[in-house]
């Protein structure tokens, strides 16, 4: 019996489901407020990681 | 929870008995921190970061994260939707390979902010990255957790679900980080 993978592939996606997600992302923008939220979580992380190694 | 009392490492940098140290009773994901987690890294296959809160010794969570992409198949180009001609067959992705919280901490909001994180870490990086992508583990508990936190359940899986021969262990899942 095949062991149980620790890393499992993604695995294509069908024409209707390529579509639906291309439907619902392609147009989206980045927006501004947006931005400012993951820049405040990459924020976080490095203060996080510097957190840690100042142990 | 406090995010300003969390701290991070990345695994190769954490000693080993602390590692053993963390249980979050699940087996295969136990060992995995245990025993692969710092090879997986150390080879490039999969990058584990350890969570800690405050001064407490034994990590709270851990997550690993791969590159991935999903690929779109049969799609005309002028059906990409993007506002110029961008002739992609795949969107480029971050796979979280791992995820879990310490036995006696779960459900206390650790895991929302762990894809916070996931979501700076893979936004501050000089690469683009468009969606988080998770084979999650086919439980109610898990499901739940995932879709609370904006992923989506890929419509693969509702073909395979039709196959009543076999239950999958996993279900694709994935989320735009550029959605509110």
């Amino acid at each position: 019996m095949a062991a149980k993978p620790v890393i499992e592939a993604s695995a294509p996606l069908s024409k209707g489901e390529s579509q639906a997600l291309l439907a619902c992302i392609g147009s989206r923008q980045l927006t501004e407020s947006r931005k400012n939220t993951l820049k405040g979580y990459s924020a976080a992380v490095q203060r996080a990681f510097a957190k840690r190694s100042s142990f | 929870m406090n995010v300003d009392g969390i701290s991070l490492a990345r695994v190769g940098e954490v000693d080993r008995d602390v590692l053993r140290s963390f249980s979050c009773a699940d087996p295969d994901l136990d060992e995995f921190l245990h025993d692969q987690a710092v090879d997986y890294d150390e080879h490039g296959l999969t990058a584990t970061t350890i969570v800690f809160q405050d001064q407490d010794p034994v990590p709270i969570a851990f997550f690993s994260l791969s590159a991935d992409s999903l690929l779109l198949e049969g799609v005309e180009l002028t059906e990409l939707g993007l506002p110029f001609d961008a002739p992609i067959l795949f969107y480029p992705a971050i796979k979280i390979t791992k995820l879990a919280v310490r036995a006696g901490m779960q459900s206390r909001g650790i895991g929302e902010v762990l894809i916070k994180f996931i979501q700076g870490m893979v936004f501050d990086s000089q690469f683009s990255v468009r969606l988080l992508t998770v084979n999650a583990v086919n439980r109610e508990r898990t499901l739940a957790f995932y879709e609370r936190v904006g992923f989506h359940t890929s419509h693969i899986n509702e073909q395979k679900k039709q196959d009543r021969r076999r239950e999958r262990d996993t279900i694709l899942m994935y989320k735009d980080i550029y959605a509110e």
